[in-house]
Formats: structure tokens, sequence, C-alpha cells
């Protein structure tokens, strides 16, 4: 039983980092109908970039807060210079981030090199608590509690926000919200820039547990998707429940069926996929 | 037909001559540019005439090359594996496609995506067929008459199935069925209102890719006798997309030249800098800006821009039309 | 006997009710033509008899069959075509090839491959008879971008007839045309055999009570009237509701 409650926070640690990347990946798409690719880029990028100051002396929580930062200039640019260039034309604005999974992953290998990275867990939170026999590291518990703090803060900014209000009309109907004198191209940037940042700070916090290594923007890239599939593409809900759900999967499925643990997650993506196309909270497109 | 068997016979001249002028070296890289070219053309067919953007078909590649690594253990008959590794990968198709097809756009690509990592993951890992380290294997493909083993013989063995490969394509684009393919890509609503099931040209345009895909991966294997679970990466399907952007869409020998100048480009770049990588991401974003993006995209806005004004200035003009806004929601 | 008969349709969008019991019946050879004021659920009410929308309740009778849940694609083999209210073509393509893909839905020989669309004789002569009765010779080759409005428009009708349909849906054929591709195109429609029964959203009057045997008035989603022209100018309703408003600005 202690085990089995171990397994499941550990799931949920994953899950929660999963879901800040896919929050982020799913909320773009439901305002700009882009798949950004590179959005594990970001995650990683940020943790990189963290790993970067910590190493050399920086404090934890300046060095995320710093690095989130500087993933969202970098996401600024892209969206500045790349992106909104191709506004309405999905398929090039799809293939252009495609392109920049390249050249974000290959700069970083190039800068910290190829080995297995790792940020140290912030001393502050470096202790464990017993669960029965078993122990659990305190910091995984806070990663836990700030996932479900962003699933928070996104459900009172989406429903009592004015600025929720516009983007949830903006899911809807971009036109309408641009015909009531709305800025679209401001809101599509201010959106884009905050899943990126989403995406940093998992990067960041992940740093502890999952590490940083070549080509992990990949894994959490797919995973993320299969999230969004799972949960439905567009808004965060749909992205958090598919967390939660491909977390825990992860990682009882490590346990019980290791040899068939990473074909795991697809098969529940296959079945939802065959009873729901859209997804368990996806719309249904007219 | 006709016209179709001159430009093969033609394009099979032109093969036949070239290791006559080239040095070993290139022939050896003429070699892997052909097992592209047919990869590529296999991606251009759902890509430019199936309106399908995918990002899994090295998927398929994989599933050639690993299917002939592992039978080749046991024979050598190109007979039974090129049929092997055309069959199994189009299964792959077919099974895939059940789910990939029902949804459009970007949902298909990133449902391709997802296969394609669950493949890249499962041969990572299973202990079966070399897990992470790959398969190796020695074999010379054996015609029933004589075994080929010298890279000239190779060559020929895999230039006359690019040649095939690229006889059936011709015939098929120009074909009712690829004639109705290209409408799909070009206006799907407009199809099904026409009464075509959308779906199954989708889908046979995606089986067919998919065989073919997995007929260029088992020639791979006979060129670099190692199968890896790099094949089926992400890596290796942007890696075919970005051969087929350059070549061009919507046209049979764009994804050839396409592959041609990639391999010639990735061979003469890596020589000199490890960064190969960073440069194809570039190169990539480049000709997304300016092949897709730039210049062509600016004659569709145009046109976008003039249409609607021309639209309602008819309407001024219209005669007795009339317009009530009592209840103006719903439509 | 009636051809087409529709029965009690109701469609919402959200909280929106679209069409509310909304009925129809076509007899064959017949035009129809359902008119009402914008907003009243034309469209909505055509794209439920095409089955490009899913209706909640109600039923579609096609020569006294259900067809409500036989999927849009499968409807031109029973007879059914259609036209958009915005053209919905094959913008990249030429006129010829538009008119080809059309006859070819038909063809059983749709689906083969490796023998040349080009050499197959029969869908040469047909998209040549097309284009000669429309008047569209002269624009066979030329990419559809580059037609004009009323040219798109035309070309609309031309593809929904291709199938040989008995029942042809108009959704505003002549919408955004200059009056004098109006009177071209309303004149080319009156030269539709009787073979095809048509159903027609339209707005312009005077297409209306030139081509329209039967008229259906559509009114926040209830069909409120069906009857002979006359039958429609001579309700004090429908002139209040209808002819109250806008009519009399335009005029």
């Amino acid at each position: 039983m202690d085990l089995f409650t171990v397994n499941l926070l550990s799931g949920l640690t994953y899950g929660m980092l999963l879901f800040l990347m896919a929050s982020g990946l799913s909320i773009v798409f439901g305002l700009m109908r882009i798949i950004n690719l590179a959005h594990g880029s970001f995650f990683l990028f940020g943790s990189y970039v963290a790993y970067a100051m910590i190493s050399r002396g920086m404090n934890f929580w300046l060095a995320l807060l710093l690095s989130t930062m500087s993933v969202t200039i970098l996401a600024l640019l892209i969206e500045k210079f790349l992106i909104s260039r191709f506004h309405g034309n999905e398929a090039s604005q799809v293939l252009l981030t495609l392109g920049l999974i390249f050249v974000i992953g290959d700069a970083t290998l190039w800068i910290w090199g190829g080995d297995f990275l790792s940020i140290p867990v912030p001393s502050l939170l470096d202790f464990s608590f017993a669960i029965g026999e078993s122990s659990f590291p305190i910091y995984r518990l806070f990663v836990i509690s700030i996932g479900i703090i962003c699933a928070v803060l996104l459900w009172y900014f989406e429903t009592k926000t004015k600025v929720g209000m516009i983007v949830r009309a903006g899911v809807d109907d971009m036109e309408m919200v641009g015909a009531l004198g709305f800025n679209i191209k401001l809101i599509f940037s201010a959106v884009f820039l905050f899943g990126a940042a989403l995406a940093a700070i998992g990067g960041v916090l992940s740093g502890p547990i999952l590490g940083m290594y070549p080509k992990m923007e990949f894994e959490i890239l797919v995973n993320s998707l299969v999230i969004v599939l799972i949960g439905g593409l567009g808004n965060w809900k749909g992205a958090f429940i598919g967390a939660i759900l491909i977390g825990i999967i992860d990682s009882f499925g490590k346990i019980y069926l290791p040899d068939a643990s990473v074909l795991l997650i697809f098969v529940v993506m296959i079945i939802v996929l065959m009873f729901k196309p859209t997804g368990l909270f996806g719309r249904v497109e007219s | 037909m006709k016209k179709s068997i001159i430009v093969t016979l033609f394009l099979t001249l032109v093969i036949c001559a070239l290791p006559f002028v080239i040095t070993p070296f290139v022939l050896f890289m003429l070699t892997e540019v052909l097992i592209m070219a047919i990869f590529a053309l296999s991606l251009g067919l759902i890509m430019g005439y199936g309106g399908l953007q995918s990002l899994g078909h090295s998927a398929f590649f994989g599933i050639g090359a690993y299917t002939v690594a592992v039978l080749s253990e046991h024979v050598t008959s190109i007979y039974i594996l090129i049929p092997a590794a055309i069959v199994i990968s189009c299964l792959f198709a077919l099974l895939t496609g059940l789910i990939a097809i029902r949804n459009k756009g970007i949902f298909f690509l990133m449902i391709t995506l997802a296969f394609t990592q669950m493949l890249f993951l499962f041969f990572r890992q299973s202990d079966l067929w070399g897990g992470a380290d790959g398969l190796g294997t020695s074999i010379k493909p054996n015609l029933g008459f004589t075994e080929l083993g010298s890279p000239l013989s190779l060559f020929y063995l895999i230039a006359a199935f690019f040649v095939l490969t690229y006889f059936i394509l011709r015939l098929f684009v120009n074909s009712p069925l690829g004639k109705g393919l290209k409408g799909v890509m070009e206006n799907e609503g407009r199809m099904i209102a026409l009464g075509y099931n959308v779906k199954k040209y989708q889908m046979i345009a995606y089986v067919v890719a998919g065989g073919l895909a997995g007929l260029a991966g088992g020639l791979y294997i006979f060129k670099t006798q190692f199968a890896s679970p790099d094949l089926f990466s992400v890596h290796m399907a942007t890696t075919v997309l970005i051969m087929v952007f350059i070549g061009g869409l919507g046209t049979l020998f764009g994804p050839v030249i396409g592959a041609g100048v990639f391999i010639f480009l990735q061979n003469y770049i890596s020589t000199m800098t490890d960064r190969w990588s960073l440069i194809m991401g570039l190169l990539f974003i480049v000709i997304v800006l300016y092949n897709r993006g730039g210049i062509f995209q600016l004659v569709q806005l145009i046109g976008k821009k003039l249409l609607p004004k021309k639209n309602v200035f008819a309407h001024k003009k219209g005669g007795t039309t009339i317009e009530l806004n009592e209840s103006g929601k719903a439509e | 006997m009636s051809l087409m008969k529709v029965e009690k349709l109701n469609k919402s969008f959200k909280a929106i009710h679209v069409l509310k019991d909304a009925t129809i019946e076509l007899k064959p050879g017949e035009r129809h033509v359902i008119i009402g004021p914008n907003g009243a659920g034309k469209t909505t009410f055509i794209n439920c008899l095409y089955g490009t929308l899913k209706f909640e309740s109600g039923d579609v009778f096609l020569e006294g069959k259900s067809i409500k849940n036989i999927p849009s694609h499968e409807r031109v083999k029973l007879g059914m075509a259609r036209t958009f209210q915005k053209n919905n073509l094959f913008v990249d393509l030429t006129v010829g090839e538009n008119i080809y893909l059309a006859i070819l839905s038909e063809k059983p020989y749709k689906m083969n491959f490796f023998k040349s669309l080009s050499e197959y004789a029969d869908i040469k002569r047909e998209t040549e008879e097309m284009l000669l009765q429309w008047e569209m010779q002269d624009r066979k080759n030329v990419k559809v971008k580059n037609l004009s409005y009323g040219e798109q428009r035309v070309l609309e009708i031309m593809l929904a007839l291709c199938a040989n349909p008995k029942i042809l849906l108009l959704d505003e054929p002549t919408s955004g045309m200059s009056p004098s591709e109006t009177v071209r195109t309303t004149e080319l429609i009156k030269k539709i055999p009787r073979s095809v029964t048509l159903l027609m959203i339209e707005h312009d009057m005077e297409v209306v009570f030139s081509t329209a045997d039967r008229i259906t008035v559509l009114h926040h989603g209830e069909t409120i009237l069906s009857g002979t022209p006359e039958d429609v100018r001579g309700n004090e309703m429908i002139q209040e509701i209808y002819f109250g408003g806008g009519a009399r600005n335009h005029a």
C-alpha cells in the first residue's frame, strides 16, 4: 500500500511536469490553430539555461525566474520574426517549428555537450518524508503542488478575468474577437509567450527529477502530444486530465509491465482515439 | 501511358549510363540518393497529392528495414525479402491509417508522429532485435540466378526498383484514382459533396506510400547491412520531409531532386562541421520562409484581398436583393 | 407521389434553436424556392437535407425512404447534388479539370489506376457537352481562380449537375453576381431539364418569381407557408414580415 502511494505520487509528479508542457501546447493550439512542435525545445532549453546558472553558483529560485524569462524572450523572437509572418497558414507554421527543434536542439548540444546533466534539488526542499516504510522526496510534492496551482490559476484566469474571456471567445471565433476591436496579434503573442513560460518552468522543475540529455525534447514533445490527443486539443483541462493519466500509467507501467511500459501510453491513446477521435474533452469541429 | 513509358525509358537510359561517368564514391552516394528518392517519392505522394502531412513516415522505412534485416538471417532471395518488407509496411499503414485518417490536418501529423515514436521506443528497448544497438546483417541479395555483392550491381538493383517505383507512381497520379486524390487535396469538402469517399482515397494513398517507404527501407538494408532504431526517429521523418520540400510539393520528380540535393549537401557539409543538424534546421526554416511562404503566399494573399472586394461591389449593384436583419445570428 | 419529403426538422446550435419543425415537400420536376430573411435558417436547412449537418429530430425521405442516416457522400448515388453559398471549387485546377472530377465521381472506373484518365473518351465527351450547354467552352483551360465571380457561381451549378442528380439543391446561385450575370445565370438555370427537381435558396425576388413553381417561406426556422408564387404574393402575413422591411428600402 505504501509502495502504491509512492508510485501514485511519482506518477503525479511526472504528470504535472508534462501538464506544464502540454497545457501551453494546447492553449496555443486552441487560439492559433497551430501545434508548436518546438514547444519541447522550450522545455529543454529552460532546464539547460537554469543548469548553466545553478552550476555557476546561482540560487535555484533566481535561476528558475531568469531561465523562464530567457525562454520567454526566445519565444518572443520566434513568434515575432517567424511564426507571425505566417498568420493563417498553419502548415507553414508547424513546419517552421519543426525546423526550430533541430536548430535549438543542436545549439544546446553544441553548448552543453551530449552528457546526461541534472540540476541539484534546491536545499530548501532537499529532504524526504516517510510514507509507512517508504519515503518520498518533498521536492516532488512541491512539483505536484506547482502543477495544481497552475491549473487553478489557469481556471481562474480563464473564467474570472477579462483577458481570459477574450481568449476563450477567441477559441470559438477569432474573427469576432478581432471585430470587437481587440488586438488579435497581441493576444496571439501573449498566449504564445505564456505557453512558452509554462514549458520553461516545467523544464527547470524537471531538472532535478528527469535531468537533461540530447533529444529529450522529442520524448517530452511526443508525450505531450499524446496527452493533448487523449485529453482533447485546445483547452488546458484536457491537458490536465491527460497529463495525470499518462503520468500515472507511465509510473505503474514501469512497475507492473516493465517490458511494455513504453507502449502503454500509446495503447491508451489508440483506445481513446478509437472511441473519441477528438479526445476526451475535445470539441467536434463543424 | 505512352508518355509515361517514354519518360521512364529515358530515365532508365540515364541511370544505366551514369556509372560510366562518375567516381565510385559518387556512385556510392547515388545509391543512397535513389533509396531516399523512393522514400521521398512515397511521402510526396501523400503530401503533394493526398494533402496529408505526415511526421511519421519513417515508421514504414524502419519497418521495411527491420523486416529485411530480421528475415535475412533465414533467406536471401529478394523475391521474398522485398515483398515481405512491402506487405508488412502496408499492413502497418492500414492499421494506423484506420485511426490517423479519421482526423484531419494537424491531428494526422500528431498521430503519425506518435505511432512512429512508439516504434522507436519499442525497437530501442526490446531485446528481440538488438535493442538500442541495432541489428547487423551480412546479406547479399539473391536474385535467383546470381548474388549481388559489388557496389555496382547493388546500384543497378536499387536503380531498377527506383525506376519501377517512378513508373508506377506516374501511372498512378495520372489515373482516375490519382486525379481523384489530387481533388481531395485541393478541396476535400467539395469532393465529399461530389460523392467521393474521401477517406478511402486518402487511405489508399497512405497504404501505397507506406508500402513504398517499406520498399525503400528494405533496399536500405541491402546497402548498409544494418538496421538501427534511429530509422524510426523523428529525425529521419524530418529528413525525408525536408527532401520533399526542397524539391517542391505536388510534382513527382520534385522529391527525387530533393533527395539528391539533400544527400549531397549532407555529405559535403558533414565533412566540414559537426553542426549538420543545426544547418539542416536552418535550411528547412529558410525553405519554409521563402519557398512556401515568400512569393507563393504573397500571390495568394493579393488574390484573397481582391476577391471579396469584387463580391461586395457586385452585391451593391444587385437588383432587388432583399436583406432583412431581423434575426441574423445562426447563419 | 412526392420525390422528397422533409418532416419536422429540428436543429440547434448551442442555445439557438435554428430550425423548428421545418417541413417541406418536393414534387418531381418542380422548381421549389425557399425564401426568408437572413438568419431564418435557410442554409442550415439545406445542410441538414444534404446531411452536411446532423439534426436533432425529424426525418428526411427520398422517394419514400428515410435517408437521415446516410452519409452525405453517398447521397450523390441516390440522386442528390448541391451547390454552396460560398463558392466551393477546385480553385487551383482548370475549369475542365473541375468538370472531369465531377463527372468522374459517377464513373465505374473512378478507382482505376494505371490507365491514364485522359484516355477515357466518354468523360472527355461529356465534359465538352457540359461546357457547351453552359456556354463555357472558351474557359476550359482557365484556372478557376482566374474566372470572374459570376463564372465561378455558374461552374458551381455545372459541377452539381455532372452527377445527373434527381434533386439539385442550389444555395443562392446568383448571390454576389452583377445584374447581367444574374439574368444570364437565371436563363441557364431555367434550361435545366425538368428531369432534375430544383430546390433553391434565393434572395433576388425577380429570380424567385421567374423560376419558382412553388415557394416555401422560412421564418425564424419555421416553414410558415408553402404555396404557389401567387399564394405567397397574396398572403398578408408574408407581405408583413418579409416585404415589410427590406424590399422598400431596396426598390
